[in-house]
């Protein structure tokens, strides 16, 4: 555990604390998946440091994106709402 | 243009409908179809009639063979389109001098003299079709003639009668007046009461409905509008009012509670008249609405809407006479008596609750005193029916902006009214054109702060929507409104497919002054907010550790990061299809359980995927053995956020068996310990029941004990051992270290009693 924490500490990316990047052992497909993008790393960090949008939030693809917890794509958007951000919402448009 | 007459009806006539009995459908196929239909079964006729009725030369035929007077009663009909209801057939009628009944008939005149009236005799042979409403019941009823419907090829090729002028013997000079309200007005407040729900997202109904009067005030809190604590001629309850017309034009869907966005807009940008006409349509059917009232509830609802759609079409119908008459201004009371006269063959007739806005007509003003007669009778009408009346026009068509009211100069109880453009075009349609809108496009002024002032007196309700959209309205009533662009309404608008470059362009070309810097610049930022916190749903995202990603596929994609793409949606056959040997995650589809658990926190978990393989690593440890759940794997997945619910539900989840109790319970207290008493204490074990008693009956030893376990055991601290060692010793106990195991003492204290035997039984069964 002392390792875990000290790994914490000097973790080599700074979302590494807050979020975590995706592990996938092999080649993994995910469909019908949420993605959250942001415009810039520090706006994902300051997202994963607020614990009503963490828990909605899986791991990290990018600086800039993040996977969303199976089946809470809704509670995401509306939690992000109701914490007057303004999420452009979009369904099945990857570009 | 022309507007269709608001009262007609268009649907077809379904003759297979159930409620055309046997002998009716061969009445009808006897009057419609001659005597081919002479033999047919009940199935076949029906068949007969509706070929009939689709066929123009045979009703063309049909037709032919009325005689002039039945002619000019189809005529009358076909004005109303397919169907027209009783009453009103008879107020039509009567008007026209074509009904043989009159007024004081009882109920063996109207029987009897249906024999002369043209249209009873149709209706008889089934030229008319009887509604199901009186199917079989109308002969027996005091009613003059039953609801009637005509095929929709009898109606086309009838020529509709003229319209009536209403008999109005008054010519009113000298009348004082408001100013009516503008259409868009009314538009602004039916959509502000659309963007109020739409931003509540639900809202609590009841039956049939109806709105709650909970949600009635929390629409009250979006949507400032006026309501009759000051003035008792406003509408009561408008925001029930408007939520009942976006109900009955179809413009709200109930069971998902959403907003037909499309239907609306659609209604919103036809010519304004459309909608004024949309709205009378809705009021005819509002079952919950009494005018001058309110919203009803369920329980003071009217039990037969028939008869409510009766009395307003009525209502409707003698404004409709209104339009075509010479004068312009009417008295109140005056057109209330005449409507009295109009309808009085088949009278509206029902116990309304009390109006907020009483217009204390002369006439009954004192109805006890008079003599038993018509003036009695009408003074009573007056009160109750003709208060009603006036409420529909005096309060909720002056709401519509279909009616202006005023009083006659000097004398402010003297009520008077007449139709505005509006109201001529909606009453008076179709024989009235629709004339061209004097609306202004630029109505609008932007202020540098965000508040959009919005001239409602000659604006264009077709330019309305999208101000309601983004901005809030901040004014309770008036031609002159104050919006306030925010950021929240900006955001929903463009949520719902508009662009910030639209946004910007609508308020340049409404608006008298060029658009601010700061709304400019506000829109901007506002807009590229949004942009830059996207929620992308329905998406593929291909991971692949190695970093070749797709590994050559022609697929459209957007890298997202080194070992992420993100695609278009693709379904299960299709991404098996194009990444046969990938391992596949469907975030639609509940977790493959593949994990078990041990009571102490051992995880098994096979092959997983990277969903199970993060939130492993967020409450669990990876050690040689397996994942292992641990209080410190625990604490730290606190320390991210998770909560122990969320733990629990991956958990179970993932797990092939229900979570170990233990377990559960050891992860609730890493989060919240629950405290337990874990101490020396000692046991007193007695050898009797008899003891037992004799030592709990003493206050002095009592008080020594920490408790008591049934049926012989007390629990003592340690504190008290020696105290109660001495009292026990000064009692004559002695003490042996022989445990007579609880649980072996309990079975026998908790064993059932052995039956009882007789006692001749008992001492056979004695042994010797």
């Amino acid at each position: 555990m002392k390792n875990r924490k000290a790994a914490k500490r000097n973790a080599a990316h700074p979302l590494d604390g807050l979020l975590p990047l995706i592990e996938a052992e092999g080649r993994e497909l995910h469909l019908h998946a949420t993605v959250l993008e942001v415009a810039e790393m520090n706006q994902l960090a300051e997202l994963a440091s607020q614990p009503k949008i963490r828990r909605y939030l899986l791991c990290r693809l990018s600086d800039t994106a993040a996977l969303v917890e199976p089946g809470c794509t809704r509670e995401l958007e509306d939690t992000l709402t109701a914490l007057q951000h303004t999420p452009k919402r979009l369904h099945g448009d990857w570009q | 243009m022309r507007l269709r007459y608001v009262l007609s009806r268009t649907d077809p006539l379904d003759v297979t409908l159930p409620f055309l009995s046997t002998h009716d459908l061969k009445l009808a196929a006897r009057f419609w179809c001659g005597k081919t239909a002479n033999g047919m079964r009940q199935a076949d006729l029906a068949e007969e009639i509706g070929k009939v009725f689709e066929n123009r030369q045979a009703v063309t035929a049909v037709m032919a063979r009325l005689s002039a007077k039945e002619r000019d009663v189809l005529a009358v009909v076909s004005r109303f389109g397919t169907g027209i209801s009783g009453s009103l057939l008879a107020a039509e009628l009567a008007s026209r001098n074509l009904t043989a009944f009159a007024e004081e008939q009882g109920f063996s005149s109207f029987y009897s003299r249906r024999s002369g009236d043209a249209a009873s005799a149709m209706i008889q042979k089934l030229a008319f079709l009887k509604s199901s409403r009186d199917s079989g019941v109308w002969e027996f009823s005091q009613r003059a003639y039953p609801d009637v419907r005509i095929p929709a090829l009898a109606a086309e090729l009838a020529k509709p009668a003229a319209p009536l002028p209403w008999p109005s013997e008054v010519q009113l000079a000298g009348v004082s007046t408001g100013v009516p309200r503008s259409l868009a007005e009314v538009a602004v407040d039916l959509l502000k009461v659309a963007e109020a729900l739409r931003s509540m997202k639900s809202w609590q109904t009841v039956r049939g409905g109806m709105l709650s009067k909970n949600a009635q005030k929390k629409i009250a809190k979006f949507v400032p509008l006026p309501t009759g604590s000051n003035d008792p001629q406003a509408l009561p309850d408008p925001w029930a009012f408007y939520y009942e017309t976006l109900r009955v034009c179809g413009f709200l869907n109930v069971e998902t509670q959403t907003i037909r966005d499309s239907k609306l807009q659609e209604l919103v940008q036809a010519v304004p008249f459309v909608l004024s006409w949309n709205f009378v349509r809705a009021w005819l059917n509002f079952e919950f609405w009494q005018d001058g009232a309110g919203m009803m509830g369920a329980a003071h609802r009217f039990h037969d809407p028939a008869r409510l759609l009766d009395g307003r079409s009525l209502v409707v119908w003698a404004l409709g006479r209104v339009a075509h008459s010479p004068h312009e201004w009417f008295d109140l009371e005056q057109f209330a008596i005449e409507f009295y006269r109009a309808t009085r063959l088949q009278p509206i007739s029902w116990e309304f609750r009390a109006s907020s806005w009483k217009p204390q007509f002369e006439r009954s003003r004192d109805k006890e005193k008079l003599p038993g007669g018509r003036d009695r009778t009408v003074a009573y009408w007056l009160e109750n029916e003709g208060t009603w009346v006036a409420n529909a026009v005096i309060v909720t068509f002056v709401e519509l902006g279909l009616i202006e009211r005023g009083h006659v100069e000097g004398q402010p109880h003297r009520h008077c009214f007449r139709l505005t453009a509006a109201g001529r075009v909606v009453f008076g349609g179709p024989e009235i054109d629709v004339p061209e809108f004097p609306a202004e496009t630029r109505f609008l002024a932007v202020l540098p702060n965000h508040d959009v002032l919005a001239y409602l007196d000659t604006a264009d309700t077709r330019a309305l929507e999208l101000l309601t959209r983004i901005a809030e309205c901040t004014s309770t009533a008036g031609k002159v409104q104050t919006f306030a662009l925010r950021r929240e309404f900006v955001y929903r608008a463009m949520e719902s497919g508009r662009t910030v470059a639209a946004i910007r362009s609508y308020l340049e070309e409404h608006g008298r002054t060029p658009l601010p810097p700061t709304v400019d610049r506000a829109l901007t930022e506002w807009a590229g907010k949004r942009d830059s916190l996207v929620v992308r749903s329905g998406v593929t995202v291909a991971v692949d550790p190695a970093g070749a990603l797709l590994g050559g596929r022609d697929l459209p994609h957007r890298r997202l990061g080194e070992t992420s793409v993100i695609l278009g949606r693709l379904t299960a056959k299709e991404a098996d299809h194009q990444f046969g040997a990938w391992l596949t995650v469907d975030h639609t589809v509940p977790e493959r359980r593949t994990w078990t658990v041990t009571e102490t926190g051992l995880i098994r978990a096979g092959q997983i995927d990277s969903v199970a393989r993060v939130r492993l690593s967020l409450f669990a440890e990876h050690t040689d053995e397996g994942w292992h759940v641990t209080r410190d794997s625990v604490r730290t997945a606190f320390e991210q956020r998770l909560t122990v619910d969320q733990i629990l539900e991956w958990l179970g989840s993932h797990l092939t068996h229900a979570i170990p109790p233990l377990l559960k319970t050891a992860i609730r207290n890493w989060s919240k310990p629950e405290s337990v008493f874990l101490g020396k204490v000692h046991v007193l074990q007695v050898p009797s029941v008899e003891t037992c008693s004799a030592l709990v009956s003493s206050p002095t030893f009592m008080r020594l004990t920490a408790e008591r376990i049934p049926p012989r055991w007390f629990l003592i601290h340690d504190e008290n051992w020696a105290k109660v060692k001495k009292l026990l010793l000064q009692l004559g106990f002695s003490f042996n270290d022989s445990w007579h195991s609880p649980a072996a003492t309990l079975e026998t204290v908790v064993s059932p009693p052995a039956k009882v035997a007789p006692a001749h039984a008992a001492r056979k069964t004695r042994p010797r």
